[in-house]
């Protein structure tokens, strides 16, 4: 069954990155975009055009983000008892410690640092599918509801 | 564990303001969908079932080292306070 991984983020370029670096593992997951905090909230709670939308097995977040930026959306999705599971794998360009600490304080399962150059991104990618798509258990869909 | 087993110890850690940043990996021989469930219920940040093969486990323990000592942005050492 396919991994149903969630990409939240709004810029164009690096959006283009990561569906050409996801393009290799496409036979093992379905790619979900979300182009700022507010669109990911209503794909996972399912509300309007997004009604069938999938539960995420893992999301990949940016932090800086229009409307509702990613430390937000990660403290609500962390907050709710129903969302709280679902890995999230910070991708941002911020190389400032207070980010790091605060995204982990705030639950964020693991926090990368996005790289500008494609080489880089693509070897980014390739280790999150190596890792979490292929090592890491995630948590199924369904149980212990 | 004995005495305070895993689940216990990981719920205090993500519990405690001063602790919680610390990336805490789940290694274990369970695969039972309800502890894998319960560890991220409880902030585990990462779920790992331990091989019972020495060859596995080291590829293991090499992948944790690639991704998360490598790769990863761990939380900068506290301030001394």
């Amino acid at each position: 069954m396919a991994i149903e991984v969630l990409i939240v983020e709004d810029n164009p370029g690096d959006v283009r990155l990561l569906q050409e670096a996801f393009h290799n593992l496409e036979n093992l997951i379905h790619l979900h975009l979300a182009e700022d905090g507010v669109a990911a909230m209503a794909f996972l709670k399912r509300e309007g055009v997004q009604s069938q939308s999938p539960r995420p097995d893992l999301i990949i977040l940016d932090l800086n983000l229009p409307k509702m930026n990613g430390r937000e959306f990660l403290a609500l999705i962390k907050a709710d008892d129903n969302l709280k599971m679902v890995p999230i794998i910070i991708l941002s360009s911020s190389e400032a410690d207070a980010d790091v600490s605060l995204s982990y304080q705030l639950h964020a399962n693991c926090f990368l640092r996005k790289p500008t150059q494609w080489d880089a991104f693509d070897a980014i990618v390739r280790n999150i599918g190596a890792f979490w798509l292929a090592k890491t258990r995630l948590p199924q869909q369904g149980v212990g509801a | 564990m004995p005495k305070m087993d895993g689940r216990e110890v990981l719920a205090q850690i993500k519990k405690d303001e001063s602790l919680n940043l610390i990336p805490t990996i789940i290694l274990t021989t369970s695969e039972a969908d309800k502890d894998i469930l319960e560890s991220y219920q409880l902030q585990a940040n990462c779920y790992l079932r331990k091989p019972v093969e020495l060859e596995a486990f080291e590829g293991l323990v090499k992948q944790i080292n690639d991704f998360w000592l490598t790769m990863a942005r761990l939380p900068p050492p506290a301030l001394p306070t």
